[in-house]
């Protein structure tokens, strides 16, 4: 959180509330609790509505905003927000507000705007043998997938495995993302079938989520199952298994539906089956590199 | 810092948890401190998120009005309320009205060698900070919506990424995988502001 950033020299200085405006503020929200809030009885942070407008201009007594007592008892809750303040909306931070349109959306179209989103500069995307080599000096390229949206490289110096995939580089730019830096004899587990998921900076409405790794040994299938209720099987082939979902709209893509886990069944040759729930975040980000 | 004494207790020493309880129960002296506690940090987020000085105090004032109306659902992260108060302010900043936003556009059009000698200099330096934060909110702007406030909250205001994951109730990796694609965005974006201007 403490990484030098490009903005930080130019980000302006913080500064504290003036003890007037403080005073201002503190008699508008005492005077708005009066009004939303009359019915229940209370401890209030009770000034008499009066007595909160002189308060406009003698910060230091600003203690007496204090003092317990009644307010007047008349409902005005329609009146709560100040004038100026733009919103009365009811946000709750666990629920998210739609976007607003893009006609609207702040600094859009403006003419005094030096850099169009659309012509951002981004960096030239990096093959995977560039990133990979930062990793595992020894590596070599070992099986690849192409899907729809990318392609999905594994590769492995003998002792370690890595996936590379460039959704993200040839979407964006920069580096391609890697999953996995495991051992080539890991012991199976939860974390085997843990999930990459990235954001395209192009098309913000557009989720990716990958998984994959070297074949294992005696599986005929994976399949995952998101909250949406998209059911993705991976493609196994003789070097590697690969699962790729690209969520474009829906709950996914709106994060209201990553509180449910993701559900992992995997189904041996023996025609037994295994399960798992991938809980986000914690086996959302299995990416190695930028990020998680 | 107001205080003040209630029933003997010092009301500015209790805790986010105790004051959470406090406004649960309505009683507004539990936002009047809540207010003391982090006016200053919502306001300065506020104005990070607008470039504008004002419309930060508007919202701020907002943010704890829509605290008061949402109190049934405050929510704590580490015992602190500071998460939830910079996910309301993240709503509130959000919405804002269309005279904030042409307030935005106008200061960014004020030029950068403006000469004011007939202004204080507190009044210079607020001006200059809007300036200021309005060619970083330009750039900054090219970035998807979501992708701002995390870069806001967790760089600028400097949340952790678990505050951060707590105020927008989104994963703590979504925060991580999205912050490290904002920042080399925006890196480029500075960087090409900066040559526009040689």
């Amino acid at each position: 959180m403490t990484d030098h950033n490009p903005t930080d020299d130019q980000l302006p200085p913080e500064r504290p509330l003036d003890e007037q405006s403080k005073a201002r503020m503190r008699a508008e929200l005492t005077e708005a609790i009066g009004r939303s809030d009359a019915d229940r009885p209370r401890h209030a942070w009770l000034v008499p509505t009066v007595a909160a407008a002189a308060m406009v201009g003698i910060a230091a007594l600003g203690a007496g905003l204090f003092l317990n007592g009644d307010d007047d008892g008349r409902d005005r809750s329609g009146e709560i927000a100040p004038a100026g303040s733009g919103t009365a909306s009811d946000p709750d931070p666990t629920v998210k507000a739609p976007d607003p349109p893009a006609s609207t959306m702040p600094g859009r179209g403006s003419t005094t705007a030096k850099i169009p989103e659309n012509e951002m500069r981004v960096e030239p995307p990096v093959p995977c043998a560039d990133e990979v080599g930062n990793l595992l000096s020894a590596a070599r390229l070992a099986g690849s997938t192409t899907y729809d949206e990318g392609t999905a490289q594994l590769w492995t110096d003998g002792a370690t495995w890595v996936i590379c995939d460039d959704w993200a580089a040839t979407s964006d730019g920069g580096v391609p993302t890697l999953i996995g830096n495991r051992s080539t004899n890991d012991v199976w587990s939860k974390q085997t079938y843990a999930l990459s998921q990235n954001y395209s900076m192009d098309d913000h409405l557009v989720g990716q989520y990958v998984a994959g790794g070297p074949t294992l040994p005696d599986v005929a299938s994976i399949s995952y199952t998101f909250p949406d209720g998209h059911t993705q099987d991976a493609v196994i082939g003789k070097d590697m298994w690969l699962m790729t979902y690209v969520a474009t709209s829906g709950p996914l893509v709106d994060q209201t539906a990553e509180t449910e886990p993701v559900r992992v069944q995997v189904t041996f040759d023996d025609g037994t089956t295994a399960s798992y729930d991938l809980q986000w975040g914690q086996d959302t980000c299995a990416q190695i590199n930028h990020g998680c | 810092m107001v205080t003040s004494i209630f029933g003997g207790i010092d009301m500015a020493e209790l805790s986010d948890n105790e004051l959470v309880d406090g406004l649960r129960n309505g009683e507004g002296s539990a936002l009047g401190i809540l207010f003391d506690r982090y006016a200053d940090r919502i306001y300065n987020h506020c104005f990070r998120r607008t470039a504008s000085w004002d419309a930060a105090q508007d919202a701020t004032s907002t943010v704890f009005l829509e605290a008061w109306r949402g109190r049934e659902r405050v929510m704590l992260h580490d015992s602190s309320a500071l998460p939830w108060l910079y996910g309301i302010a993240t709503n509130v900043c959000r919405n804002l009205n269309r005279k904030q936003r042409r307030h935005l556009a106008a200061v960014r059009r004020l030029p950068v060698d403006a000469d004011s000698p007939d202004h204080a200099e507190a009044v210079i330096g607020r001006l200059d900070d809007e300036r200021r934060m309005a060619a970083l909110l330009t750039a900054h702007e090219g970035l998807p919506r979501r992708d701002q406030e995390i870069f806001s909250l967790v760089v600028w205001s400097e949340l952790t990424y678990e505050q951060a994951a707590a105020a927008l109730g989104i994963p703590v990796g979504t925060v991580r995988s999205r912050l490290s694609r904002a920042r080399r965005r925006l890196h480029a974006a500075v960087s090409e502001g900066e040559n526009d201007h040689d």
